[in-house]
């Protein structure tokens, strides 16, 4: 199972479009968390969003041969989950016959499609190279960023000095900025400059 | 040019300043489409903004990921079996024609898919399976209905059950709460507000949500169970009782107190999320606050009470015959139960062994003695249990035996 953690974004959905089933177990942990963030900004009941995600999963593996990159693959999941979510939300309406405020306007929704994405990007870049760092320096991230702990608490529940604590932190960003250092630059260029010229 | 692709690149670029690990040129990137527009901008702050990125984040960890891809993959397991069978059939019809042609006795045909991959088949006998989603409500007249293992979770409206999928528990035979028409009705609660009292409970390899009538979500963990009333409306406090392991998610309400009972302490809450960890077998009952506020009050054997407020982040024990004792936890390990894992954090096997059982529902036998023996990793709840025991084995501190639903535990042979 580790092998796969090393495969770059573009390999895994390479083996993806073949078939392969332990690819797809690595892309869905991958993506899963932050597209049920993305589903829950237009579904907002957590089971629902989930569901609905779940649902575009099991298409994606359906329909594997269609798609042989990585950018296909996101691009049908984003667009197949906003359209799965704004239909379920419908549906839920109907049956409970609700005018909540819930069920966000059709136009909103279009508008902040563009943000929601970036930030279900942004989202799983971080958290995925937050899983991938090494275990004790992991937990502290976590803790620090996510729960907000100062370098005090994490010592005391880890039975650490502060000074271990703010070693480790030290070294988690710098992994975490190691891991986002790849090289995809070269199709960032091709995407800016083709939009920069329109 | 693909509008959709160009945010993945931005996605990619902002997670980049994040962690700075941008370059010269994909900061004049990012520059140039903050630059474009004012609302790009405003984009960049409201993600960036470290109270909004680190709730986000804590909000992405409350996903059970393990339990979702199980679930997926079960439903890919079907369709590939559908598949693989219809594939069968016309072979099987395929080489009966070439049979009746050549009149030959013996035939060979491969059950191999079309991608070249041989099916798999699992030795079932030799390995158990993790629980599922099971587990059944028992109502006022003595009722008990068997939840679909379908689903995962139930709400309680007033007067019937719904899933959370608001699809009806009972399916055409809806299940009533209310007393009327049930001629069994023996119970004694004929208050006005015709208050129920209704029993969740799950068995040793079950784990359900329900969703109780003032809103709030609970999980509950294996061999659990949580009591409560059909309706909280009339009461003075919204009091409920818990025997084994929950989670709670509870709705604002601060005219209404909520109160979860357990044998030996009472948690008061005002709308928060905390785990509960109360089984008889286990030493000690804790009580661990992710978000909001409670008030945990003990009753030792010899009578006398104790109470503590916890805040976020805090976990209250108390153990019989001591006094409560509150002490800081990373509150991501405590309900990674609800996360579909196994966590543990220099835990003995003893105390792992407690969980497996109940989550497995097997024995275990010690044949040596290596109970005490501490470990610390994190394994999915959606594995047969031999992932978790081999985890354990690698470490040469102990090795395993699966027979029938017991485990047997011994040293490593010399």
């Amino acid at each position: 199972m580790t092998t796969y953690r090393t495969y770059t974004d573009l390999e895994l959905a390479a083996l993806l479009g073949q078939g392969d089933e332990r690819a797809f177990d690595h892309l869905f942990r991958k993506f899963y968390p932050a597209l049920c963030f993305f589903a829950r900004r237009y579904v907002p009941v957590p089971g629902l969003a989930e569901e609905v995600v779940q649902d575009i999963m099991f298409k994606l593996w359906q329909r594997h041969k269609d798609f042989n990159d990585f950018n296909s693959v996101k691009s049908f999941l984003y667009i197949s989950i906003k359209h799965a979510c704004i239909d379920k939300a419908e549906s839920e309406r109907r049956k409970l016959n609700r005018d909540n405020n819930w069920y966000l306007q059709q136009d909103h929704l279009e508008h902040n499609i563009e943000e929601h994405m970036i930030q279900s990007e942004v989202l799983m870049e971080i958290s995925q190279a937050i899983e991938m760092l090494p275990g004790q320096c992991r937990k502290i991230m976590k803790m620090s960023y996510e729960q907000g702990m100062s370098g005090k608490e994490i010592a005391d529940i880890m039975q650490l000095t502060v000074s271990t604590v703010n070693n480790q932190k030290a070294r988690g960003v710098l992994l975490l900025r190691k891991a986002l250092s790849y090289k995809a630059l070269v199709t960032l260029f091709a995407l800016f400059h083709a939009d920069l010229f329109n | 040019m693909n509008r959709i692709e160009s945010t993945f690149g931005i996605g990619r670029l902002i997670a980049k300043h994040l962690t700075g690990a941008l370059n010269a040129d994909e900061q004049e990137l990012l520059d140039s489409w903050l630059g474009k527009d004012i609302e790009n901008k405003e984009i960049f702050n409201r993600i960036t903004a470290h109270k909004s990125l680190a709730a986000a984040l804590a909000e992405m960890e409350q996903v059970n990921v393990e339990r979702a891809l199980a679930n997926v993959k079960s439903r890919i397991g079907v369709a590939e079996r559908r598949k693989r069978d219809i594939r069968l059939w016309q072979r099987i019809a395929s080489a009966a024609a070439v049979l009746m042609l050549l009149g030959a006795g013996v035939w060979f045909f491969s059950t191999r898919s079309a991608n070249g991959r041989f099916p798999q088949f699992v030795s079932g006998a030799h390995d158990i399976k993790p629980g599922r989603n099971t587990a059944t409500i028992t109502l006022a007249n003595g009722k008990i209905i068997n939840l679909s293992d379908a689903k995962t979770g139930v709400v309680v409206h007033s007067d019937r059950l719904m899933y959370t999928d608001s699809s009806i528990v009972g399916g055409r035979h809806p299940e009533f709460i209310s007393g009327a028409g049930s001629g069994k009705d023996i119970s004694q609660n004929r208050d006005p507000g015709n208050h129920q009292e209704i029993i969740l409970s799950t068995p040793r390899g079950g784990t359900y949500q329900v969703t109780l009538p003032d809103g709030t979500m609970v999980w509950l963990n294996a061999a659990s169970s949580l009591k409560f009333p059909s309706t909280f409306s009339g009461l003075a406090n919204r009091k409920i009782e818990l025997n084994g392991e929950a989670y709670f998610e509870v709705a604002r309400d601060k005219k209404h107190p909520f109160i979860v009972n357990t044998a030996k302490q009472d948690v008061e809450v005002l709308g928060t999320h905390f785990n509960i960890n109360s089984y008889q077998d286990e030493p000690a009952v804790s009580t661990t606050l992710l978000e909001g506020s409670v008030k945990v009050s003990a009753f030792a054997d010899a009578g006398t009470k104790s109470d503590v407020t916890l805040v976020p982040g805090q976990q209250s024990v108390f153990a019989g015959d001591h006094r409560l004792s509150v002490r800081n936890v990373n509150v991501a390990d405590v309900i990674d139960w609800k996360n579909g894992k196994f966590v543990f954090e220099r835990e003995d096997v003893r105390t792992i062994m407690r969980k497996v059982t109940r989550w497995y529902d097997v024995k275990v036998v010690y044949q040596d003695d290596v109970g005490a023996i501490k470990f610390s990793g994190t394994v999915s709840r959606y594995e047969n249990v031999s992932g978790l025991l081999e985890v354990l084995q690698k470490t040469n501190m102990l090795h395993y035996k699966i027979d029938g639903r017991t485990i047997l535990l011994y040293k490593p042979n010399q």
